[in-house]
């Protein structure tokens, strides 16, 4: 039996491990522990190794959802996960402080990845400091060469989250059918 | 005096017609053709020349005293039953749902507003009158207007890409039935608002049929005195009365927070409905509701047209298969019909998409010339499809599950 896995990147306090947390069908496991550097200054508990949820489908298959640790000194571990994902969803936080430079140095982290794949992009905080609005974002993909969806998204809301995994989904082939 | 409601249009005695409901006009003919003494009451909110004996009319949003009052005078005139003046001075406290033909049949008892003197014979009066029923004007039709006032939760996809039918694009007759034109509706009104509010970098008030809307750009926001139950019907007239714009002090803004932030407590505590809509979201639900599954008039339908890029799907108003659309336009400039017929799906939703995508700037007829001469190569399917689209049904089931479309 084959599984399959989806990516969640983004930096720290994204909302990876709540996004994972929304979408799995068990309790994720999540490697969280008291931040020590930088990291504190956004929250008190960090991902330091990985999350890890599944979405069970019929037929007792499983699609693995990995999210990778935002801090860049973790970023050895990032190329290992993302063998043989069906894609990567970028989450990004309006909040910080150049959330496009982020969305630069992901999308370019994981440049091989996005090419043999596709990429989804949620915006997270929106609702709190709106300074960058979302034509900001497509304007700058633009620059980088990428097409991607890029939604508004609540890392806590299903739908949200749902929206953003169909798209990536049908990134990869526009004409796939819901199977029941 | 009591009506009630009939399903049964042999049975009926007075029907009541929207006007400002989907492809009325030729509904209202074919109704007429065949029940040519049926007596009509229509109701719009614009006014209306009634060109019959038979027809009378009321201008929405109809009040509950002031229908009462007009099926009394119909039952009076034609059917012999007494005029209660008291009728006519009632307050007139709640609107009735719109989109309905109400078919009079048989008035029970009187009721409350009676003279004690006038009892006993009315009551006799009244004994002789028949029942009345509401129907949808299209039997098996999800009665949209039930939701007039609750538009909070909106499940039937009519409400947003309309009935049309998917046609060939070959055929002169057919293709004519596609096309909508914004001019002169809302839908203009609400793009030349937003204009003037961006270069002015003020506020716009607009009086619409004593409805008001406020457009403000830099916050990029949109604030109504109406809900959807009122703006969507709005949607399809056309603006006969000229639409007053008027510019509004920057100091206007503060305001207008707080009028938009108890319109919003309010319609989290209650079944109120929505009064304020980012911008972008307005304007894409007003192209859904003009355009109904229809291309704004002038759209070069066998020309490819792209997708600049995604809307903002996750805050816009939801068209059935939109992902799917905006996937495929996105990746190559399609003819609407052809990306319909690629996906498998009617062609109503292609529009729709198209038409409020084409409302916020984000798609276009393709001027490229490569576009038109060469058709895309089809990609190749991915390895796993069978597993992508187990997951897209698990997800769609679990969405349905929780879904709640309050964008409107």
């Amino acid at each position: 039996m084959n599984d399959y896995k989806i990516i969640f990147a983004g930096p720290v306090g994204s909302g990876k491990t709540t996004a994972i947390d929304t979408l799995s069908d068990e309790a994720p496991v999540c490697t969280n522990q008291s931040a020590s550097d930088m990291t504190r200054m956004r929250k008190s508990k960090t991902t330091v190794a990985m999350d890890y949820g599944t979405m069970v489908l019929d037929g007792a298959e499983k699609i693995h959802l990995y999210g990778t640790p935002g801090q860049e000194r973790f970023d050895f571990m990032w190329e290992v996960l993302t063998r043989n994902g069906l894609g990567l969803i970028l989450l990004l936080d309006n909040t910080r402080k150049d959330p496009l430079n982020d969305m630069t140095f992901f999308l370019n982290a994981f440049k091989n990845y996005i090419a043999d794949t596709a990429v989804a992009i949620g915006i997270t905080q929106t609702d709190i400091v709106p300074l960058l609005r979302m034509d900001h974002y497509h304007r700058k993909l633009r620059e980088l060469g990428i097409k991607s969806a890029i939604f508004e998204v609540d890392a806590r809301d299903f739908n949200d989250m749902s929206h953003l995994v169909q798209a990536l989904l049908f990134t990869i082939d526009p004409g796939l059918e819901y199977s029941a | 005096m009591d009506y009630v409601l009939t399903d049964d249009l042999s049975q009926a005695q007075i029907c009541l017609v929207d006007m400002d409901a989907y492809n009325i006009e030729e509904r209202y003919q074919t109704l007429l053709s065949k029940h040519p003494t049926m007596i009509i009451l229509v109701l719009s909110l614009s006014t209306y020349k009634c060109r019959l004996d038979t027809e009378f009319f009321i201008r929405k949003p109809v009040k509950r005293t002031s229908l009462a009052q007009s099926l009394h005078q119909i039952f009076s005139r034609f059917f012999q039953i007494p005029v209660l003046s008291s009728m006519q001075e009632q307050p007139e406290p709640h609107p009735v749902p719109a989109d309905y033909k109400v078919v009079t049949r048989k008035t029970t008892a009187e009721v409350k507003l009676q003279t004690p003197a006038a009892s006993s014979e009315k009551k006799s009066a009244a004994k002789e009158v028949k029942k009345a029923k509401v129907i949808p004007i299209k039997e098996n039709m999800p009665a949209s207007a039930a939701n007039a006032g609750k538009l909070l939760k909106v499940e039937n996809e009519e409400y947003f890409v309309g009935e049309q039918a998917d046609i060939d694009v070959d055929d002169p007759q057919q293709l004519k039935t596609v096309f909508y034109s914004p001019v002169n509706c809302l839908q203009a009104v609400v793009e030349q608002a937003s204009k003037q509010s961006r270069q002015s970098g003020q506020i716009i008030q607009v009086n619409i049929h004593n409805h008001e809307f406020y457009f403000d750009y830099a916050e990029q926001i949109v604030y109504s005195t109406v809900g959807p139950g009122i703006i969507r019907p709005l949607c399809l007239l056309s603006l006969d009365n000229k639409p007053r714009f008027t510019s509004r002090p920057n100091s206007f803004r503060n305001e207008l927070h707080k009028i938009i932030q108890s319109n919003k407590n309010k319609t989290m505590k209650k079944s109120l409905e929505k009064q304020n809509w980012s911008m972008e979201s307005f304007m894409w639900l007003i192209s859904l509701w003009s355009s109904r599954g229809r291309i704004p008039v002038g759209t070069e339908i066998l020309k490819p047209v792209f997708l600049m890029e995604w809307p903002n799907l996750t805050r816009l108003a939801s068209v059935p298969h939109a992902l799917r659309i905006a996937a495929l336009l996105y990746d190559h400039p399609y003819p609407l019909a052809d990306a319909a017929r690629l996906l498998g799906i009617e062609q109503r939703y292609v529009f729709a998409f198209y038409s409020a995508c084409k409302a916020i700037g984000l798609a276009n007829v393709s001027r490229r010339q490569i576009d038109h001469t060469f058709a895309p190569e089809p990609g190749a399917e991915p390895e796993n499809k069978s597993i992508l689209s187990k997951l897209l049904g698990r997800l769609k089931r679990f969405s349905e599950k929780s879904s709640i479309n309050d964008i409107a």
